[in-house]
C-alpha cells in the first residue's frame, strides 16, 4: 500500500486550492506565481493519481471512501463519496497527466494575456470538476462534476468575452448540454424511484431486479445526457462552435477530457446498458452515424481548429460504437489514445495559430514546415496516429473497435466506421499538406514574423507525440488482451465479450483481414490527400466545382445549425414573444382593467355622491335657504307687524278649522280630549 | 435570553426603528450603524435557531405566548418549526445584507432604513406568528412599507425617463392616474394587489374564527381541537390558497411582481423577492396545510398545473425583457413555480425541497438584485442592450454574478441545487410530466440568465461606461460575499437544514396522508 484510499481526496484538493489562491488573489500575483501555483497543483495531483494507480494495480477491487453525508434527506440519502477502481484510475491519469501537459503548454500560450490568473483559475476549476466527475461514487457526486465541467466549459469558451461570437458559442454549448442533462436527471429520478439509492454499488449490485423496459428507459435517459456532453448526433452542434475558446482549452476540454465524460458514464453504467439491448443498439448506431457524419463535414472545412473539432466528434462516435457493441475496454482504450493524439493535434495547431498571429484559415497557410519544424513533426505524428496507421496509438484502439463491431454482428456499422476511417485519414493529411507543405499563401508580413513556439509549449508536445507513437503498443498490445484490457477487466467484466467470441479468442484470420483493411483505407486516405493537396493542388478546386452541390452541403455542415434555428430556436423565441405580449396585453390588461373598472366604479359613486346624495342634501339646503329668505322677511322685529301677523294667523286657523271639520268632528275631538281628564 | 429569542429576532429591527427616530439625518454613519446592528442581531439569533432547534423533538419550539385579548381569543403567540426557521434566517440575512446594499442611499436615509427595518421585521413577524390574528396583522404590515419604499426611493421602469414625449409619459392615464412605467404605478399596483389577496385570506380567517367553536385565533389549538364544518373546508382552503398565492405569486396572479421588483430600490427588491413572496407559500402551508389537510390533498393538484405555467411562462417572458430587473423579476416568479411543484407533490422529500428552495432562492435572487442595483447605480441604466463589457471594469461584481447565476439555475454545490433536486426527485413519482417540463425549464433559466450576463458583462465595452468602478472593498463586497458564501456553504453541508426542515414537514405530510386514508375508509364524507 502506497497510500490509503482516503488520500485520493488530495487529487482534486490540490487544484481546488490553486483555484482559491488564483481566484482570490491571482490578480495581484505575477504570471510566474500564478502559473507555478496552477500547473504545480495539477502536477501534484498527477503524482497522487499515479500512486493511486499503482495501488489499484496491486488491488483492483473497487474501494469507496466517503467524506461526509451530503444530503441526509430521510428517504434520499446521498453521501459525498468516491469510488476508486481501475476505470477511475485510468480516467484520473488522463485528466491529471494530459491535463498537466496542457496546463504547462498554457504558460506559453497565454503569456501576456490580461486575464492570465482568471484563465488558470477556470482551468484548475475545470480539472477539479472533471476529477469529481470520474471519482464520484454515486450519480449525484458525478453530477456535481458533470455540471461543473459544463460551467467551466462555458467560462473558457467565452474566455475572451469581448468577442460576442465567443460568448454566444459558450452559451450555446451550455444550453445544448443542458438539454442532454435534462435526460440525465430524469434517468436519475428513474434510478432513485426504482432503487431508493443513488450509489453505484447499490444500483449495480441490484441491477438484476430491473425489467428490460425499465433498464431501457433508464439507460436511454442517461444516454441523452451522454449525447449532449459528448457531442453526438443530434446534439453535436455546440462543439465546433466551442473552438472560439483558447486553443489549450479546446485541447483539454473539447478533445481530451470533458467530451469523453459521456463515454465514461456509459462505461460506468455498462451493467445497466447490458440489460437493455435496445439501448445498446441505439448507442452503437448513434456512435457509428456520428463518426461517419462528422467525418464527411471534416473533409471540406478550412478552419484548422474546426477540422479537428469535427474529427473529435467523429472519434467520440467510435467510442460510443465500441460501447454499443459491448467493447467497453476498447472504448476507454480509444478514449486514452485519442486524448494523447488529439491534445497533441490541437496544441500543435495552437502553435501554428500562435505563429500565424491568430490566423486559423488553412487557405492562408502552407509551407510552414520549414518555419516550424518541431511543430510540423509533432503534428504529423499526431496525424499518423489518428489516421490509424500502425504502429501508432490510434491504429490499435480504432482497429479494435471496428473489429469488435464486425464480430458483434454489425457489418453495416463496421462499414460505416471503416468509411469514416478512410475519411479521417484523408482530412488529416489534407490538413497536414495544406498547412505545412506546398506553397506559402500567407501575407509577407505574416510570413516574416513566423517563429517556432517557445520551449514551454514545445516540450508538452514532444511528450504527447511520444505517447501518440508508443501509447497504443504499451497499453493495448496485443489487441483485446493488452494491459489496459486486463486492467479494466474487473470493471468492464465478462459482459464485454459477446456470445460467440469466446471460442475465437485467439487472433484469427478474420482479425488479420480486418486489420489489413483498416490499414489499407488509412493509407488510401493518405495517398488521396497527398495526390490532391500536395502533388496537384489545383485538383482540389476542380473537384469542389465538379461536385459543387455535395461540396456546398458539406461545407455548410448540412445546414443543421440553420435547421435547428428554424425548428427549435425560432419557434421557442416566437413562443416567448407570444407569452411576452400576452403578459403585457392580457394579464396586465386584465389587472389594469380591474383597476379601471374600480376607478370607473369610483367615478360613478363620486357622481352619485355628487349629484344624488349631495344633490338631495343641497336641494333640502336650498329649500331651507329659500324658505329662510322668505321667512326672514317676516321677522322684522317690529311689534305691530307681529300683532298683524297674529291676527291674520288666527283668522286663517279659524277659517281652516271651519273649512276642514264639521261640528260633529269637533264634538268628537273635544269629547276624546275630555275623556282623558273627564273619565 | 434564549427563552425570548424569537422576541429578540422580531423586535430588534423595531428597536432599531425607534432609535433611528432619535438620530438626525446629519449623522449618516450613525444611522447606518444602527441599521447594521438591527440587522445583525436577528441574523445571529436566527443562526442560533437553526443550530439549536431540536429536530428530534420537532413541533413548535422557542414558543412565547402573551394573552392580548382574552375576550376575542387573541394572544401574541410566537413559535417556530422546521418550515419557518429557514425563512426567518433568510429574512434576517437579507435584511443584514440589504442594509449594506443600500449604503449609498443619500435621500432621507434615516427614513429609508426605518421602513426597510419595518418591512423585514413584519416579514419575520409572519414567519414566527402562531396566532392567525397576528399572522394577518404582520402580513398587512409587511405590504404597506413597500408602498412607501417604492413610491419614494423607487425608480421608474422600462425606460420611463428616456421617453421623449413628456406629455404622453406623464399623461394622467385612466389607469390609476399614473403612467404605467412610473414607480407610483408600481407601488399602487403592488399594494392594491396584495391587499386584495390579503382580504380574500382574511375572509377565510374570520370564517375559521367564527365556525371553529373555539373562539380563538391560536393555530395550535385550532389544529388540535377546532371543528370547522367539513363542508366549509374546500372553500376555506381555496380562499386561503388564492388569497396568499397572489403574493407567492402563482400564475396568473403575478402581474404585480415584475413591475414591483423593477421599481423598488435594490435592497427592497432583495427582501421582496427573497422573503416577501415566500409569505404566500408559508401562509398556505401554515394555515391551509395545517388546518385543512384533506382539502390540501384535494386541491393541490391544481397548483401542480398552475406551477407549470409559472415555470415555463415566466421563463419565456424573462428571455424577452430589456430591463435587468424585469428579467430577475420574471425569473423569480418562474422559480416560485418550483416551490409550488414541491408543495403540490405532498411528500416529505419534495416538501423539504420546497422549503429549502425558498431559502436558496432568497440568497440567489438577493445576489442578482443586489448586482442589478449596483450596475444601475454605476451606469444609471438597466437597459440590457445599452450595457455591455462591464466585466473588464468590475471583475468582482461579474464574478459574484456568475455565482448568482450558477445558484439560480441550480448548479450542484449551491444550496439551490439541493432544493431543486429534492423537489424534483419527490415530484417524479406523482407528477412525471410536470417534472420533465420543470427539468427542461432549468434550461430556460440558463438561457435568459446567460443572455443577461452576455448583455451586461460581456461583449465590447461602451466607452460611455469608462468611469464605472468595481465594488468597494468592504461595504459593497461584504453583503455579496455573505450571500455567496452562505449559498455555497449550505450547498456543501445542507444536512442541518434538511434535518430541521424535515422535522417540520414530516408531521404535516403525515396528517395529509392520514386524511387521505380516512377519506378512503369513509368514502366521500
Amino acid at each position: 500500500m502506497v497510500i490509503g484510499v482516503d488520500f485520493v481526496w488530495l487529487i482534486p484538493a490540490f487544484p481546488l486550492l490553486a483555484v482559491l489562491i488564483n481566484g482570490l488573489v491571482g490578480h495581484r500575483l505575477s504570471e510566474r506565481a500564478v502559473s507555478v501555483t496552477a500547473v504545480g497543483s495539477v502536477g501534484l495531483s498527477f503524482l497522487v493519481a499515479s500512486a493511486t494507480l499503482v495501488q489499484v494495480i496491486a488491488d483492483p477491487a473497487p474501494a469507496v471512501t466517503a467524506l461526509f453525508t451530503w444530503i441526509p434527506g430521510g428517504d434520499l440519502v446521498v453521501e459525498f463519496n468516491a469510488l476508486i477502481d481501475p476505470l477511475t484510475a485510468v480516467m484520473m491519469m488522463v485528466i491529471t497527466g494530459v491535463g498537466f501537459l496542457i496546463h504547462a503548454y498554457s504558460i506559453g500560450y497565454m503569456h501576456g494575456d490580461s486575464g492570465y490568473a482568471r484563465y488558470f483559475t477556470y482551468l484548475n476549476l475545470f480539472t477539479v470538476s472533471m476529477l469529481i466527475l470520474v471519482m464520484g461514487g454515486n450519480y449525484l457526486v458525478m453530477f456535481i462534476g458533470w455540471e461543473g465541467v459544463g460551467l467551466c466549459s462555458y467560462l473558457l469558451i467565452g474566455f475572451w468575452y469581448e468577442r460576442t461570437s465567443a460568448i454566444k458559442a459558450g452559451t450555446k454549448a451550455f444550453v445544448v448540454n443542458r438539454i442532454g442533462d435534462a435526460g440525465f436527471l430524469v434517468g436519475l429520478f428513474l434510478i432513485f424511484a426504482r432503487f431508493g439509492s443513488l450509489n453505484y454499488s447499490d444500483v449495480f449490485s441490484r441491477a438484476g431486479e430491473l425489467s428490460t423496459a425499465t433498464a431501457t428507459a433508464i439507460t436511454l435517459c442517461l444516454f441523452i445526457g451522454a449525447i449532449g456532453k459528448s457531442a453526438q448526433l443530434p446534439l453535436y452542434t455546440w462543439l465546433p462552435d466551442a473552438m472560439e475558446g483558447p486553443t489549450p482549452v479546446s485541447a483539454l476540454i473539447h478533445a481530451a477530457t470533458m467530451v469523453t465524460a459521456g463515454v465514461y458514464m456509459v462505461v460506468r453504467n455498462h451493467v445497466l446498458f447490458d440489460m437493455a439491448p435496445l439501448s445498446l443498439q441505439t448507442v452503437a448506431v448513434i456512435g457509428a452515424a456520428t463518426a461517419l457524419f462528422s467525418a464527411t463535414i471534416g473533409l471540406v472545412q478550412y478552419d484548422i481548429k474546426r477540422v479537428l473539432a469535427y474529427s473529435t466528434v467523429s472519434q467520440l462516435g467510435y467510442m460510443f460504437l465500441a460501447c454499443g457493441v459491448g467493447a467497453y475496454a476498447s472504448a476507454i482504450f480509444h478514449l486514452v489514445t485519442h486524448a494523447f493524439f488529439k491534445a497533441l493535434l490541437f496544441m500543435s495547431a495552437g502553435s501554428v495559430i500562435h505563429a500565424m498571429g491568430g490566423e486559423q484559415d488553412m487557405r492562408k497557410m502552407g509551407g510552414l514546415a520549414k518555419h516550424l519544424p518541431k511543430t510540423a513533426t509533432v503534428f504529423i505524428i499526431g496525424a499518423i496516429a489518428i489516421a490509424g496507421i500502425p504502429p501508432l496509438a490510434g491504429f490499435w484502439s480504432k482497429d479494435e473497435i471496428l473489429g469488435a463491431a464486425f464480430k458483434h454482428g454489425a457489418p453495416v456499422l463496421w462499414f460505416m466506421g471503416l468509411t469514416a476511417a478512410a475519411m479521417t485519414s484523408f482530412y488529416m493529411f489534407r490538413q497536414v499538406y495544406m498547412t505545412f507543405y506546398g506553397s506559402a499563401r500567407m501575407d509577407h508580413d505574416v510570413e516574416h514574423h513566423l517563429h517556432e513556439s517557445p520551449n514551454v509549449m514545445i516540450y508538452p508536445l514532444i511528450v504527447l507525440a511520444a505517447l501518440s507513437l508508443l501509447g497504443g503498443l504499451l497499453l493495448g498490445f496485443p489487441p483485446e488482451e493488452g494491459w489496459i484490457h486486463r486492467f479494466l477487466g474487473p470493471v468492464t467484466g465478462a459482459q464485454a465479450v459477446p456470445a460467440g467470441r469466446q471460442e475465437a479468442h485467439a487472433i484469427g484470420a478474420i482479425d488479420y483481414i480486418l486489420m489489413g483493411l483498416s490499414v489499407a483505407v488509412a493509407l488510401a486516405g493518405w495517398m488521396t490527400a497527398r495526390q490532391i493537396y500536395l502533388k496537384k493542388p489545383e485538383t482540389a478546386g476542380a473537384l469542389a466545382s465538379r461536385f459543387a452541390t455535395a461540396h456546398s452541403v458539406l461545407y455548410n455542415k448540412y445546414w443543421v445549425d440553420e435547421l435547428y434555428d428554424a425548428t427549435v430556436v425560432e419557434p421557442s423565441k416566437g413562443l416567448g414573444r407570444v407569452a411576452n405580449r400576452f403578459d403585457d396585453r392580457i394579464i396586465d390588461g386584465i389587472v389594469n382593467a380591474v383597476g379601471n373598472l374600480t376607478q370607473a366604479g369610483a367615478a360613478l359613486s363620486t357622481g352619485f355622491e355628487k349629484y344624488m346624495i349631495y344633490g338631495l342634501l343641497n336641494i333640502t339646503g336650498y329649500a331651507n335657504h329659500i324658505a329662510a329668505a322668505i321667512l326672514r322677511k317676516i321677522q322684522s322685529g317690529q311689534v305691530h307687524h307681529y300683532a298683524a301677523l297674529l291676527v291674520i294667523g288666527i283668522f286663517i286657523l279659524v277659517n281652516l278649522y271651519l273649512w276642514f271639520f264639521d261640528n260633529t268632528t269637533v264634538a268628537l275631538l273635544l269629547s276624546r280630549l275630555s275623556l282623558n281628564g273627564g273619565n | 435570553m434564549t427563552d425570548h429569542i424569537l422576541s429578540i429576532i422580531l423586535f430588534a429591527p423595531f428597536v432599531g426603528v425607534v432609535l433611528l427616530l432619535f438620530i438626525p439625518n446629519e449623522k449618516p454613519l450613525l444611522v447606518r450603524t444602527v441599521a447594521v446592528i438591527a440587522g445583525l442581531v436577528p441574523t445571529l439569533a436566527s443562526f442560533y435557531l437553526l443550530y439549536h432547534y431540536d429536530s428530534a423533538a420537532g413541533g413548535y419550539q422557542f414558543t412565547e405566548q402573551y394573552v392580548w385579548s382574552k375576550d376575542l381569543g387573541i394572544s401574541f403567540f410566537l413559535g417556530v418549526d422546521g418550515i419557518s426557521i429557514p425563512l426567518v434566517l433568510a429574512s434576517s440575512i437579507l435584511l443584514f445584507t440589504g442594509v449594506f446594499i443600500s449604503w449609498h442611499i443619500e435621500d432621507r436615509a434615516k427614513e429609508f432604513y426605518a421602513f426597510l427595518l419595518i418591512l423585514a421585521a413584519a416579514t419575520i413577524g409572519v414567519y414566527v406568528s402562531l396566532d392567525l390574528f397576528f399572522l394577518y396583522f404582520f402580513y398587512e404590515m409587511s405590504v404597506l412599507p413597500m408602498y412607501v419604499l417604492l413610491g419614494i426611493w423607487g425608480s421608474h421602469t422600462k425606460g420611463y425617463l428616456e421617453m421623449a414625449d413628456k406629455q404622453k409619459r406623464d399623461s394622467v392615464g385612466f389607469i390609476f392616474n399614473f403612467g404605467s412605467n412610473s414607480k407610483e404605478y408600481a407601488a399602487m399596483k403592488l399594494t392594491l394587489f396584495l391587499s386584495a389577496g390579503a382580504v380574500v385570506a382574511l375572509i377565510a380567517i374570520l370564517i375559521i374564527y367564527a365556525t371553529s367553536g373555539l373562539h380563538t385565533f391560536n393555530i395550535v389549538e385550532l389544529q388540535a381541537h377546532g371543528h370547522v364544518p367539513k363542508h366549509l373546508h374546500d372553500i376555506l382552503f381555496l380562499l386561503i390558497f388564492f388569497g396568499f398565492a397572489s403574493i407567492a405569486p402563482i400564475w396568473p396572479l403575478h402581474s404585480w411582481s415584475p413591475v414591483g421588483h423593477a421599481a423598488a430600490p435594490a435592497a427592497v427588491s432583495m427582501l421582496h423577492a427573497g422573503v416577501l413572496m415566500k409569505l404566500g407559500h408559508f401562509s398556505i402551508i401554515r394555515v391551509g396545510y395545517t388546518l385543512f389537510p384533506e382539502a390540501t390533498r384535494e386541491w393541490m393538484p391544481l397548483a401542480a398545473i398552475l406551477c407549470i405555467f409559472s415555470i415555463v411562462y415566466g421563463g419565456l417572458v424573462a428571455y424577452f425583457q430589456r430591463d435587468t430587473k424585469y428579467v430577475i423579476g420574471y425569473s423569480s416568479s418562474s422559480h416560485m413555480g418550483y416551490v409550488f411543484l414541491g408543495m403540490a407533490s405532498l411528500n416529505v422529500i419534495s416538501m423539504t425541497g420546497a422549503v429549502l428552495y425558498m431559502f436558496a432562492h432568497a440568497l440567489a435572487t438577493g445576489m442578482l438584485f443586489a448586482i442589478a442595483g449596483y450596475v444601475y447605480d454605476q451606469t444609471h441604466t438597466r437597459d440590457i442592450p445599452s450595457l455591455g463589457g462591464l466585466s473588464a471594469k468590475m471583475p468582482f461584481i461579474a464574478g459574484i454574478f456568475i455565482v448568482a447565476v450558477a445558484a439560480s439555475f441550480g448548479l450542484p454545490l449551491t444550496v439551490n441545487f439541493i432544493g431543486e433536486l429534492m423537489i424534483l426527485v419527490g415530484s417524479w413519482n406523482i407528477y412525471p410530466v410536470q417534472t420533465i417540463i420543470a427539468v427542461l425549464g432549468i434550461g430556460l433559466t440558463l438561457a435568459y440568465l446567460f443572455r443577461m450576463m452576455r448583455g451586461v458583462f460581456y461583449g465590447p465595452m461602451d466607452p460611455h461606461y469608462a468611469h464605472v468602478h468595481d465594488a468597494s472593498p468592504f461595504v459593497d463586497r461584504l453583503p455579496l460575499l455573505v450571500m455567496a458564501a452562505t449559498s455555497i456553504y449550505f450547498g456543501l453541508f445542507p444536512s442541518q437544514f434538511i434535518h430541521v426542515i424535515q422535522a417540520g414537514v414530516t408531521p404535516l405530510i403525515a396528517a395529509i396522508e392520514g386524511a387521505q386514508q380516512l377519506s378512503q375508509i369513509g368514502g366521500p364524507f
